[in-house]
């Protein structure tokens, strides 16, 4: 190699070391700029929908990815979301800007009813979803999930559950929870109804068979209820009855 | 008018076109975007399908914007500051063939430069689906390119309106800014009506601006209607009459304005 080459080599090597003690010492101003000068501003749907024109999907993608940015940072530096208006405002205008993107309905009822204990805004999200996902059965079953998990309203969950059910794409497990939801907060009547339109309404016989069977047991439940009504009934006009009379 | 010649002067407009490096960058451009989406696509939880048709069908539109301004702002000027014009319209040409044979050329050229874009696009969705296949049950192919049909209608649309502003003046700044601005117009006068509309019981409007809204409503390109991208993200069917209706829109307005382009051309003194 010629010397003049190594000089040349020499001077770029150092420059580029220059260059990246610059930028590492740039990079942790920058941290610290962007940390001092943060401003949570949010353009309104009414607004940002006509200004980006036709790329209103690619800036819902890019509010969604600042969503979840945003939330992962308070988690990872805080431990908990401290700021929950901002993520349902920023929700609320991915969501205005595309009513059918379904991950920020998710992510936000999710995030807001794991971390912050905030059951109604994370059902308020939700029914916003129903009503623009009229065919999907996603925001029943995590409306459900809420009341089942978090709020211990085992009615109500299954009552979501069964909306979820009827929706195409739910799982196939899914009818045996609803019908498990509604038997176990005694609403046996409600479940063996539920069974019915299942069972009439799936094409796939091995599941409408095991449908079959659990309205079987279903049922059983309902005789046996109404055989406790009519014995607490009885007992209540201080009238006696066996318990044989009540099994037959 | 002889198609003879206007297809000559669309051969020579595309092959000028074609010309620019520019075009080159652009394309390169392209499939930069489209690996970038690959990329973001998994950044996503469930609706991977519908971001990866948004990011390509977005990037399509955004890089054929950026060859129709670059390229079609400058067609007619570069034959004025070639003096190409002279030799042209001193051959056998009139100068409404010369105005039609441009904006044909024009078209032909934006519509390759689309395809080269969708083909990027399609490649980038089949790797996507190819990592991605479970998020891609209800996703439509036909909705994907019925998009882009709709894409390549606007962008007709808009070439025959730079070719308008080109007839007008041979400020290629002035050329820029009006087809700039009319394509901002067009985008926004719809949603802007609508808004408007449903807001005057509320606030009421002076007589002026109401009026000016409503004539840009009936007068300015409505190019919103070509917006399929959220169709084709969400897999929602459109009816065949209402793309017919499209392009029968598109198809009139192209031959209105180049029929305006084509009187103020043969009036204008050329520099």
């Amino acid at each position: 190699m010629k010397k003049s080459h190594l000089k040349y080599l020499a001077i770029f090597l150092i420059l580029f070391f220059a260059y990246y003690l610059n930028f590492l010492f740039l990079s942790n101003e920058r941290n610290i700029f962007r940390n001092q000068n943060h401003i949570k501003y949010l353009i309104p749907s009414q607004i940002s929908g006509p200004l980006s024109m036709e790329f209103k999907n690619i800036l819902c993608d890019f509010l969604f990815l600042k969503l979840i940015t945003f939330t992962g940072k308070q988690l990872r530096n805080n431990k908990k979301i401290h700021d929950i208006n901002y993520i349902i405002s920023l929700t609320n205008i991915i969501t205005n800007l595309d009513p059918l993107f379904w991950d920020p309905y998710f992510f936000s009822c999710m995030m807001i009813a794991w971390n912050c204990d905030k059951y109604n805004l994370a059902l308020k999200i939700l029914k916003k979803a129903e009503k623009n996902l009229e065919n999907d059965y996603r925001p029943y079953y995590f409306a459900g999930f809420i009341y089942y998990y978090f709020l211990k309203n085992q009615e109500k969950a299954g009552e979501y559950m069964v909306k979820a059910c009827k929706l195409p794409g739910s799982p196939e497990y899914l009818p045996f929870f609803a019908a498990k939801l509604l038997t176990s907060s005694l609403k046996h009547k409600q479940a063996a109804v539920f069974l019915k339109y299942m069972i009439k309404n799936t094409v796939n016989k091995n599941i409408a068979r095991k449908f079959e069977k659990k309205l079987k047991s279903v049922n059983e439940l309902i005789l046996l209820e109404n055989a406790g009504e009519f014995y607490f009934d009885k007992l209540n006009n201080r009238s006696t009855i066996s318990i044989t009379h009540i099994v037959s | 008018m002889r198609v003879k010649q206007i297809k000559a002067i669309a051969l020579l407009t595309f092959k000028q076109a074609l010309g620019g490096k520019a075009v080159y960058g652009i394309i390169l451009g392209a499939f930069f975007c489209s690996a970038i989406t690959i990329g973001l696509a998994g950044f996503f939880m469930h609706d991977i399908d519908k971001v990866a048709i948004d990011f390509t069908l977005s990037f399509i539109s955004f890089c054929s914007l950026i060859l129709l301004f670059f390229v079609g702002a400058n067609l007619i000027l570069n034959d004025i500051n070639k003096k190409t014009i002279y030799f042209i319209l001193s051959k056998p040409f009139s100068r409404q063939e010369y105005i039609i044979g441009k904006l044909a050329g024009l078209i032909f050229f934006c519509t390759t430069g689309i395809i080269i874009f969708s083909i990027a696009g399609f490649i980038t969705i089949i790797i996507i689906k190819y990592m991605y296949s479970a998020y891609f049950k209800d996703f439509i192919w036909s909705l994907f390119f019925t998009a882009i049909y709709a894409h390549i209608l606007m962008v007709a649309l808009l070439n025959s309106i730079i070719l308008f502003f080109s007839t007008i003046t041979f400020n290629s700044f002035l050329i820029l800014i009006s087809s700039i601005t009319t394509y901002i117009v067009g985008q926004t006068i719809e949603e802007i009506y609508f808004y408007i509309k449903n807001q005057t019981s509320i606030i009421p409007l002076s007589y002026f601006v109401e009026n000016t809204i409503n004539a840009m409503y009936y007068i300015a390109p409505n190019l919103a209607l070509f917006d399929l991208k959220t169709n084709a993200a969400h897999c929602i069917p459109i009816s065949k009459t209402y793309i017919l209706s499209i392009t029968f829109y598109a198809v009139t307005y192209i031959i209105l304005i180049t029929t305006a382009s084509c009187i103020i051309f043969s009036k204008r003194d050329l520099p």
